[in-house]
């Protein structure tokens, strides 16, 4: 491996590490699995890092390969169902006591999405990419997003109601 | 409208707690596995040459053998949906389903992945089954020489190299690994993940590559006395009569050299920047003035005239155009291909005669 990539990598991962691993934890549910896929992800990017020209370009790699490798986990594995939802996550806090039934009820929806539909949604509304950047950290077509969103939504919204936490209007960018 | 969603979904987020990433664990993992390929594909690539037989290094791939038939398939954009096969005189029904093709000055040359055919002089004709070398994954691939008759493809451990204009087809034995590159006049170029080999398809002798496996390139195309290479950092190296240019920038390994070897482009994605194209001889690259969200070239029409697969925007219809790389100037010579479409497999609803599905993002 490179000078360049020996001296940049950590930085890299130090700096986009946790965010990375947050976003995992929404798509798959499980902190360890979240963790797993993380260094997964973060190897192919150092294998490619020699290619990637910038940053930016790094991130977008790397969150890339974590969804690809996500989704193809959740096909390998059958997670096309619902997942264990009985519990929180470890180490939430106990102090926003209104919040935690809304955040246990949207986790429930959440983890009851089909896996692209599920990702899609983390990439659009945790990660704030926009549709064209969801699109190529899924490597699918724009309208594929906009199709995948458009049907969580829907789902969410018929499972939590609009006044739970679905105003109405469009979705951001 | 997504405010409480995106709300809830930080919250929860940021209320977990995970282990630190262990940054040594990730390099090397990362750099066992590409020890790990260049060990494997050194091996099998070594095992290639000790089956067939005769090697001989020589400092770029000797002049093309066999003398090109009259052109029978004009250099012009095609495309194909289905089982039709669109050229600009018209469409042309195969009867079998397309899912990858590749021209030659004979005719066409295609698969709808399991069986090969080859399509000349009017007619369809099954010339075999197609099936990848393993353990490689992936659909596999047909070469073609479009100023040639020969295309060439794997039938699991073999490689079958057709000639379009006599039918003669001829087998070699390939071990694991090696990945077919492309066939120029006679020769079969192949190559693992650090080392090169050409075969003589008509008498099967096999060579290295110039001094790649020395250099620890990795070889992308030849044509023309120029062999395409890529060096660690991502940069080509090339060696248009035998000398080596060394050019300044990365770029993806999709780039391709022009029919006489004199120029190359790399591919303009959201990963790695606008459509350039270098010469050879004299080092300059241009950029080609595509505005588009993505613009792919993937087929050189003659030395001067690229055809590129284009995105105009985001939300946009696909569009082939045709770049005047001398100009530059480029013009949209197909209007309107159709969305890209969701099976699973990021596929679009079209091909183009690159020899392989088409996949409109790079993979991770």
């Amino acid at each position: 491996m490179t000078d360049r990539a020996r001296r940049e990598f950590p930085e890299f991962v130090a700096a986009r590490g946790p965010a990375l691993q947050r976003a995992a934890y929404l798509m798959v549910g499980d902190v360890s699995l979240a963790q797993d896929l993380v260094q997964e992800a973060l190897t192919k990017t150092y294998v490619a890092w020699p290619r990637l020209r910038d940053v930016a370009n790094a991130e977008a790699y790397a969150r890339r390969a974590i969804t690809t490798t996500a989704i193809s986990w959740f096909r390998r594995k059958g997670w096309n169902a619902e997942r264990s939802t009985d519990r929180p996550p470890e180490g939430i806090s106990a102090d926003h006591a209104d919040g935690i039934a809304a955040s246990a009820d949207l986790w429930d929806a959440l983890q009851a999405l089909p896996p692209r539909q599920r990702v899609a949604v983390v990439l659009r509304f945790y990660d704030d990419l926009t549709e064209v950047q969801t699109a190529a950290a899924m490597g699918c077509a724009v309208g594929t997003v906009k199709s995948q969103v458009s049907a969580a939504l829907s789902k969410l919204r018929a499972q939590l109601g609009n006044d739970l936490l679905l105003d109405s209007g469009s979705t951001p960018r | 409208m997504t405010e409480t969603l995106t709300r809830l979904l930080h919250d929860r987020a940021d209320d977990v707690r995970f282990d630190r990433i262990d940054v040594g664990a990730v390099t090397q993992a990362g750099s066992h596995a590409v020890r790990r390929r260049r060990w494997a594909a050194a091996a099998s690539a070594a095992a290639v040459v000790a089956a067939i037989g005769l090697v001989a290094v020589v400092p770029w791939p000797a002049d093309h053998q066999t003398p090109p038939a009259a052109p029978a398939a004009a250099a012009e954009i095609t495309w194909a949906s289905g089982t039709v096969l669109h050229t600009s005189t018209g469409d042309i029904d195969l009867g079998h389903e397309v899912a990858a093709y590749v021209r030659t000055s004979a005719g066409y040359v295609f698969t709808d992945g399991r069986q090969v055919y080859s399509y000349a002089d009017g007619e369809v004709r099954d010339v075999g089954p197609i099936r990848s070398i393993p353990p490689l994954q992936g659909p596999p691939r047909i070469v073609g020489d479009p100023d040639g008759t020969v295309a060439a493809w794997a039938d699991g451990s073999e490689y079958v190299v057709l000639d379009q204009r006599t039918g003669e087809l001829r087998r070699f034995f390939a071990t694991p690994y090696p990945q077919l590159v492309t066939v120029r006049g006679n020769t079969l170029y192949v190559r693992g993940q650090s080392d090169s080999f050409a075969i003589d398809a008509g008498t099967g002798t096999v060579r290295a590559v110039g001094d790649l496996n020395a250099s620890d390139l990795t070889l992308i195309d030849v044509a023309g006395d120029t062999v395409l290479a890529l060096d660690g950092e991502g940069r080509l190296v090339t060696g248009p009569g035998g000398r080596q240019v060394l050019l300044p920038s990365p770029v993806p390994d999709s780039a391709s050299l022009s029919p006489d070897g004199h120029r190359a482009v790399d591919g303009y994605s959201i990963f790695s920047g606008p459509v350039q194209s270098f010469d050879l001889r004299t080092g300059a690259h241009t950029q080609l003035p595509i505005d588009a969200f993505t613009a792919y070239p993937y087929e050189w029409l003659d030395g001067d005239t690229l055809a590129l697969l284009s995105l105009p925007t985001a939300y946009d219809h696909y569009q082939l155009l045709t770049c005047d790389v001398s100009g530059p100037a480029c013009r949209v010579a197909v209007p309107d291909l159709g969305e890209g479409r969701d099976d699973g497999g990021n596929g679009v609803g079209f091909v183009l005669p690159t020899g392989e599905p088409f996949f409109p993002y790079p993979h991770a």
